[in-house]
């Protein structure tokens, strides 16, 4: 958990650092492959383009949307919790190559599902850490991927934006909502 | 020992499941929980050396395991 968080920190907190990526709950896509330069995390694949997105589900749940992706090109999003169990996935394997939205939901969250979701993600934990990977069939094919991450950029959205007042009221009073999110001790940084 | 410190953080994230809410208890007890604070020089001489032993063991199962994956290679 404490490894994990410090994957999170890098990537999702630390917006000085050099692996940071974007704020929770904003999808940071990386268009490119690895290469030992990106350290944060030991053994990422260095022939998949990876879209990183570290969710935040404290205030409320959130939409994740996926345009339509060729059939022939696979891709996952892969939910990781604060404990580090792979949850659940999305993509080829499991939901399809369809455009599609989906559900994000915290702990204990018992609201109504907004229409048009294809599925709803259940995580027990408030942070959570859905990676996203496509595939990449040789060097060539990189300009094709990199439109993938175009459709999934700016659809990362609280789902009250597509909610009517009254219920966004209902999504946020069934949401968990600890204290504020504060700097972890090793951060001296004051930004 | 700051690493009980952000497993403290993390937790406040991580709304305890029924089936480990006496693990938790018991983890409360040396202050590590959602809302904890740990302090190593707070720790009696003998809860220290319980946690020091408790991470040699660690690190022997990790030493032993990394010795089965490097001769049998699994």
């Amino acid at each position: 958990m404490v490894d994990s968080y410090r994957v999170q920190y890098n990537y999702f907190v630390d917006s000085k650092g050099t692996e940071f990526k974007a704020p929770w709950n904003h999808i940071a896509n990386t268009p490119r492959v690895y290469t030992p330069a990106d350290t944060a995390i030991q053994t990422p694949n260095s022939d998949t383009p990876y879209s990183w997105l570290g969710l935040n589900l404290r205030a409320e749940p959130i939409v994740l949307t996926v345009p339509e992706i060729e059939k022939k090109r696979y891709y996952s999003i892969q939910f990781i919790d604060a404990y580090t169990f792979n949850i659940d996935y999305a993509g080829s394997r499991s939901t399809g190559n369809d455009a599609a939205n989906f559900l994000v939901v915290g702990p204990n969250w018992k609201g109504e599902t907004p229409s048009g979701m294809k599925k709803v993600f259940f995580s027990e934990t408030l942070l959570l850490m859905p990676i996203y990977r496509v595939q990449l069939f040789d060097a060539s094919d990189l300009d094709n991927v990199k439109k993938v991450p175009a459709g999934l950029r700016r659809r990362c959205r609280p789902s009250s934006a597509n909610l009517l007042p009254g219920q966004r009221r209902q999504l946020i009073s069934l949401s968990r909502s600890p204290s504020k999110h504060r700097r972890p001790p090793w951060s001296s940084s004051t930004s | 020992m700051e690493f009980f410190n952000i497993l403290n953080l993390v937790l406040r994230y991580c709304p305890t499941d029924p089936s480990e809410v006496e693990l938790m208890k018991r983890f409360a007890k040396i202050g590590v929980g959602a809302g904890q604070s740990f302090d190593a020089g707070g720790l009696s001489p003998e809860t220290t050396k319980a946690i020091e032993d408790g991470r040699a063991d660690a690190w022997a199962d990790f030493a032993a395991l990394l010795k089965q994956f490097l001769t049998k290679g699994k």
